[in-house]
């Protein structure tokens, strides 16, 4: 429209200076055509000079809570760019049809300033899951935004983990020694060094330790102090087994409600001062997978590698991969059914589950 | 579902977040480039708009320099002391309305330009200019609106045609300059972007605005010599599309049908697109110019020229019809019109022909002389009369001739005695004058005072034994009525004879039933004769001068095949005309005396009539006639010829006139580009101003050369050429009266090469020269009007330097020299800000930068960024100027700066930025002279002060 507007601007102008024999508007008609065409060539030479990109950065996010991510754009030419506008899209990757698409205007300077090119945004992510942030158009105007040039952006996106919020329900859990836990077999180890059925974890020495239990060897090699910290015997050991077996096609609020479930019962289990051993499959690696936790910032490091982890078997598989070990844990599955010893303690629905989770009061193994 | 929501902008803003955001809003004042490019804009607007406003040049510049203090000063107040701004607005906008409301109400009551006149008129005028600088400085500056500058500029650039504005490269520049900085300012003040975004676009804003102006500037100055080259082909070139398009406007919208055969002076420039008008059939060759008039102008009203009271309706009194009768036969040309199917086509009604009724109509004494051949032929008549009984009557006829040219009933004519001839019934028969003039009357008055008379078609249907033709009678003794048909030319000296022979004629043609067509005289006659067909929607009347007056009958066929919706296709008529040549050069006036007499009344009536004018129309053309003191009517002609050669040259494209300019008093004095319109009219308010009686023409001039190739025919004995006149041909010329004469055309538009070639009896070349010698005038050689500016008798506008600058070939040195200043001023401010680091940026991180930039440049240590391991000793070996501490204390200081969370600090900054002085210095004695400036200046390696 614009560009019509400006075209026949300038025929107006051509046609009265010839038909009122006027120069210096016939000289203003043809130079007003003249930068009309360096513009179109403008916008054209900047389409090939300008790149799109993410920069690497912090790839994690929490659920409704705005995050920031810049979107770096890079101009070779020696011209800046007054604005350009930049469509990308963020989509959850269980999703195929529902994704939010933005557009992004921004300037951008010549070379010597290709440091500050960075664009800023916002997003909240209303879900649990991994959203996939991608690049689509990049569209150039030149100076006067007569003439644009786009192209089409390919194979750059992001992945961004948006993990639950920390929750606690309110359990009532059994007392100890209700069950022992299994040993683990080190294929499936995700810790591999000691015994780790003494020596729990290794950690900086604090106020209070006990000399004796220096970690002498690691301590030497870092030049540090390093303390081992081994299993207390009355430690809570659970099994517990991520189901995802049998389910059709979830979409993203069905895998938010799952992540929301998994998470907030990993919270008030540590609570508890448990040591959780999650399992799940991946296909990806072939098999069950063991996850232990035994701090709340193991948590967020399980949602991740969970998020990775290719989780879809059919029922058969999953009972091949994880036979009676749901008989001595806990489960639950993405139908948001929650077991204990294969016993129901609850069934939580999608819409409202952290409602659910935040009012209501679990008795586990009664 | 839920959406994932994306925004630009943060949702929680912390309070200490805002007071930085309003931090870098106020930062984010436009810089002094922006006010520079409005203040630029107001000197371009106001340099245009002063050929209207027409100050002098010591008032104009007083009044942009002190519009330029005004805005700087609240340009000033509004981003560094916005409460004093704030005070003044208020202040400023109460007095501003206390002062403007006697404005307002004296404009509507005694109107603003006598307001001005009083003594509170200048200062609510003065009061209002600041209002509207004001205003201008809110909505720019305040609200960024910068639509309103870029309308206000394009108005003026669009309004250049149509006005008095000025338009020369100086305002281009200033005006298309800052209305492409507008256009970019706006575009990137739309959007409210906080933060980082804001700081870095307004860099960016700079340097586009700076560089899409500089390229306009750049083009414009290509564009302006390109343009100069090339002027005429390129004017050339939209005039044809213009007539393409006039064609196609007129064809597909019927608009713009401008009617160039009439009175009106168009004020734009001229369409000819060869449309054809009408086929011309002659029976002989012509040499000279062939004019056919078709609209007589009388006064000029300066829109045009009203018309000559030709045609006059028919007096209800001197009529014995009854009111239905008599309005069958009214004149009007709405109804003319309606019937030529011009009115609702579903109320169609059968053509009926029209009355007009003449006033007094003359013809040339010469032409009167060249027909009494004719009237040597009626020998025979003498029998004819034997059968009527004869009565002397004293009273008074008249010579009808083609053109009635008088106005006014105060006119007075005695015309010829003669005797009245009654039948064998009683009836008035005929009347014969005493030149042997024949007048018939077909119907039998009461008493010979009250006459009445019928179309030559009704006298048939009621008796057709009678002869068919209308002739005048007055019915006052003292006035006399010539009155013919839209179905007649013109009922002159008649040759009774041939008007007997003729009426009977055509009585038996239309008791034959042949329809009635195109019927020549019957006679032997040497006479030339054309004949007009028309063939297209051109139905005026044309005819050429010096008509031979023999009967001659337009038959229209319309008037029996005329259908409802049927096409007028074959319309035509013929005339009898002689050309100049054919006239007997002297008159023996013997048996004359009458007419004689009869000529003097009549030139004494267009004395009063057709010398008149209004001086205070074309004030500076009656100045210029005013002081000639000429001798006769040839010098008069040559003093015109030379007034409008040397003031003017022919073009079809001269342009518009602009509004509330006199449209002759612009085409001579400031324009100096006109057609044939111009030319006519200009000179015909000469003749006038002169005291010749003059009359501007329109109608058709057909060379000799538009019958190159005609069409032969052969009809009977006569040959026939025939060709097509096109709107080429269409033609405005004046007529000036000549004893014995007439009236006679003036050719008074120059050929192409802006030679006058008029001639007339009496006046050639030879005259023209011999009258030029005299008086020691002489004709423009070249063919370029002498074009004027615009200054009116009071106007001082035009000041030599604003014409100076405007000139384009002055303007490109000027140009030049600003541009080379305001490129020099750049790139010392450009130099001097390229030092300073952004707010919240590392000034120690930009010098290093730049350092590294630098080396690069110069060709070192280009694979080394600074972070390398080696940087520093590579770095104190590659110069002097910092030895091996210096280069590492710099190389940790910003390591520090980078990599910790500590902040720079004064002396790092001051350290940082020795250290590159020093080493920019000497990189920069190591150079070459002439790319010193290149070092210094384009790429700002060395630092101010270094």
């Amino acid at each position: 429209m614009k560009l019509i507007t400006v075209l026949l601007m300038l025929a107006l102008t051509w046609y009265l200076a010839g038909t009122n024999r006027q120069p210096v508007m016939m000289a203003l008609a043809f130079a007003g055509a003249a930068l009309m065409v360096i513009m179109l060539i403008f916008s054209q030479y900047i389409r090939f000079r300008i790149h799109a990109e993410i920069p690497s950065q912090p790839n994690i996010a929490r659920k409704n809570t705005q995050t920031s991510f810049t979107l770096h754009t890079r101009n070779t030419s020696r011209l800046p760019v007054n604005r350009f506008r930049l469509t990308f899209s963020m989509q959850y990757t269980t999703e195929r049809f529902f994704s939010a698409t933005r557009r992004l205007n921004g300037s951008c300077a010549g070379r010597r300033g290709d440091r500050d090119n960075d664009s800023l945004f916002y997003f909240t992510a209303p879900y649990c899951g991994v959203i996939r942030l991608k690049l689509k158009w990049l569209k150039v105007y030149d100076y006067l935004m007569v003439f644009s040039a786009s192209k089409k952006i390919k194979n750059v996106s992001e992945e961004i983990l948006v993990l639950p919020e920390p929750k606690e329900m309110r359990l009532d859990m059994p007392p100890f020694g209700y069950y022992t836990a299994e040993p683990i077999s080190p294929e499936t180890s995700d810790r591999p060094g000691d015994d780790h059925s003494e020596i729990r974890l290794v950690r900086e020495y604090r106020d209070g330790d006990l000399i004796r239990h220096l970690h002498r060897n690691y301590s030497a090699r870092t030049e540090k102090l390093w303390i081992k910290e081994f299993q207390h015997e009355n430690d809570y050991i659970f099994d517990f087994l991520l189901d995802t077996s049998g389910t059709k096609r979830l979409n993203a609020a069905q895998w938010d409600a799952f992540y929301e479930l998994i998470s907030s019962v990993m919270y008030s289990l540590l609570r508890e001062e448990v040591i959780l051993r999650v399992f799940w499959v991946d296909q990806k690696r072939g098999g069950l997978r063991l996850f232990e936790l035994s701090s709340r910032e193991d948590i967020d490091r399980l949602m991740t590698e969970l998020y990775r982890s290719d989780t879809a078997c059919t029922p058969d598989e999953w009972a091949t991969f994880t036979g009676d070990m749901a008989r001595s844990g806990m489960r639950i599955n993405t139908n948001l059914e929650w077991f204990f010893l294969e016993k129901p303690v609850h069934r939580f629905q999608v819409k409202n589950i952290e409602k659910q989770l935040m009012t209501e009061y679990f008795i586990i193994g009664r | 579902m839920k959406h994932i929501r994306i925004t630009t902008v943060k949702q929680y803003v912390t309070k200490a977040e805002r007071q930085e955001d309003d931090r870098l809003q106020r930062q984010m004042a436009p810089s002094p480039f922006y006010l520079i490019l409005y203040l630029i804009w107001i000197a371009g607007a106001a340099v245009m708009g002063n050929n209207i406003l027409r100050l002098s040049l010591p008032l104009l510049l007083t009044g942009i320099a002190g519009i330029w203090a005004i805005t700087g000063l609240l340009w000033f107040l509004y981003f560094f002391h916005k409460k004093i701004f704030m005070v003044v607005s208020l202040v400023f906008g109460v007095a501003a309305a206390a002062a403007m409301y006697p404005l307002a109400s004296a404009s509507a009551t005694m109107g603003a330009a006598a307001w001005t006149n009083t003594k509170e008129g200048p200062v609510s005028l003065l009061m209002a200019v600041l209002t509207a600088v004001f205003l201008m400085f809110l909505l720019e500056f305040v609200l960024r609106i910068h639509a309103v500058t870029f309308l206000i500029s394009a108005g003026l650039i669009t309004a250049v045609p149509f006005t008095d504005l000025s338009f020369g490269l100086w305002e281009a520049l200033a005006l298309l300059g800052c209305m492409v900085g507008f256009v970019v300012l706006n575009m990137n003040d739309r959007s409210r972007q906080r933060r980082f975004v804001m700081k870095k676009r307004g860099i960016i804003t700079s340097f586009c605005v700076m560089v899409t102006v500089g390229l306009m500037t750049i083009i414009m100055l290509i564009t302006v010599g390109v343009v100069d080259w090339q002027q005429e082909p390129l004017y050339a070139q939209t005039l044809r599309f213009d007539d393409r398009l006039h064609e196609w406007l007129i064809d597909n919208a019927s608009l713009l049908d401008e009617d160039f055969l009439s009175g009106y002076l168009s004020r734009g420039n001229l369409h000819q697109t060869g449309k054809e008008k009408f086929e011309l059939s002659v029976n002989a060759p012509f040499y000279d110019r062939l004019y056919l008039r078709e609209f007589i102008g009388s006064d000029y009203n300066g829109q045009g020229w009203d018309w000559a009271e030709l045609w006059q309706e028919i007096p209800l009194e001197l009529s014995d019809r009854s009111p239905e009768q008599h309005t069958r036969y009214e004149d009007s040309e709405e109804s003319e019109e309606e019937d030529w199917g011009w009115g609702d086509e579903e109320e169609e009604e059968p053509y009926e022909p029209t009355y007009f009724v003449e006033r007094e109509l003359f013809v040339s004494p010469l032409v009167y002389a060249a027909q009494n051949d004719y009237l040597k032929e009626m020998q025979d008549f003498s029998d004819f009369l034997k059968s009527y009984r004869i009565e002397s009557l004293s009273w008074l006829g008249g010579s009808p001739s083609m053109y009635s040219s008088l106005r006014g009933d105060s006119f007075e004519v005695k015309m010829h005695r003669g005797s009245i001839g009654y039948d064998g019934t009683g009836k008035i028969a005929f009347f014969l004058s005493e030149d042997n003039v024949v007048y018939l009357l077909n119907t039998t008055p009461a008493d010979t005072s009250d006459y009445v008379f019928e179309h030559f078609s009704e006298i048939l249907d009621r008796d057709p034994a009678y002869v068919s033709s209308v002739r005048a009678i007055p019915s006052k003794p003292e006035v006399l009525f010539n009155m013919y048909s839209s179905d007649y030319i013109a009922e002159m000296l008649y040759d009774r004879t041939m008007a007997m022979r003729q009426a009977q004629k055509e009585e038996e043609q239309v008791r034959s039933g042949e329809a009635l067509s195109g019927a020549e005289p019957d006679t032997e006659s040497p006479a030339r004769k054309l004949r007009v067909k028309y063939i297209t929607d051109f139905y005026g009347m044309v005819i050429p001068y010096y008509p031979e007056f023999s009967r001659s009958t337009i038959a229209w066929k319309m008037v029996d095949d005329r259908t409802a919706g049927a096409e007028i296709t074959q319309a035509s008529y013929t005339v009898s005309y002689l050309t100049e040549r054919d006239l007997p050069g002297e008159i023996d006036w013997s048996g004359y005396d009458a007419y004689r007499n009869y000529q003097q009344y009549y030139q004494n009536a267009i004395k009063e009539q057709y010398t008149n004018f209004d001086p205070d129309q074309t004030p500076r053309l009656y100045q210029l006639c005013q002081d000639m003191k000429l001798e006769n009517v040839n010098e008069v002609t040559t003093f015109i010829l030379y007034t409008l050669q040397t003031h003017a040259v022919y073009s079809t494209s001269p342009g518009n006139t602009p509004i509330g300019k006199d449209l002759l008093e612009y085409f001579l004095f400031e324009n100096g580009r006109g057609y044939c319109i111009h030319y006519a009219s200009t000179a015909a308010l000469m003749y006038r101003m002169l005291g010749v009686p003059a009359r501007f023409v329109t109608g058709f001039g057909v060379d000799p050369a538009a019958f190159g190739k005609p069409t032969v025919t052969q009809e009977g004995d006569e040959t026939w050429y025939t060709s097509t006149v096109r709107d080429y041909s269409a033609h405005a010329w004046v007529e000036i009266y000549l004893e014995d004469h007439g009236w006679v055309p003036v050719e008074v538009t120059p050929t192409a090469s802006n030679t006058m070639v008029a001639e007339y009896p009496g006046y050639d070349s030879m005259e023209m020269e011999r009258i030029m010698q005299k008086y020691g005038w002489e004709f423009r050689k070249n063919a370029q009007p002498q074009v004027q500016s615009g200054a009116g008798e009071e106007g001082e506008n035009s000041s030599p330097l604003i014409t100076w600058v405007s000139s384009p070939y002055v303007f490109i040195p000027l140009c030049g020299v600003l541009s080379a200043a305001a490129g020099i001023v750049f790139l010392l401010l450009r130099r001097k800000r390229s030092f300073r680091a952004p707010v919240g940026s590392s000034q120690c991180r930009l010098l290093f930068d730049k350092l590294i930039r630098m080396l690069h440049d110069r060709g070192h240590l280009k694979e080394y960024y600074g972070s390398e391991v080696d940087f520093i000793l590579q770095l104190s070996r590659l110069s002097s100027a910092l030895s091996a501490e210096e280069t590492a204390d710099l190389v940790h200081r910003l390591e520090k700066i980078t990599f910790s969370t500590v902040s720079e600090t004064p002396e790092d900054v001051e350290a940082v930025a020795d250290y590159y002085r020093r080493l920019a210095r000497s990189e920069y004695d190591s150079l070459p002279w002439f790319r010193k400036p290149m070092f210094k200046y384009v790429k700002a390696f060395l630092p101010p002060g270094a």
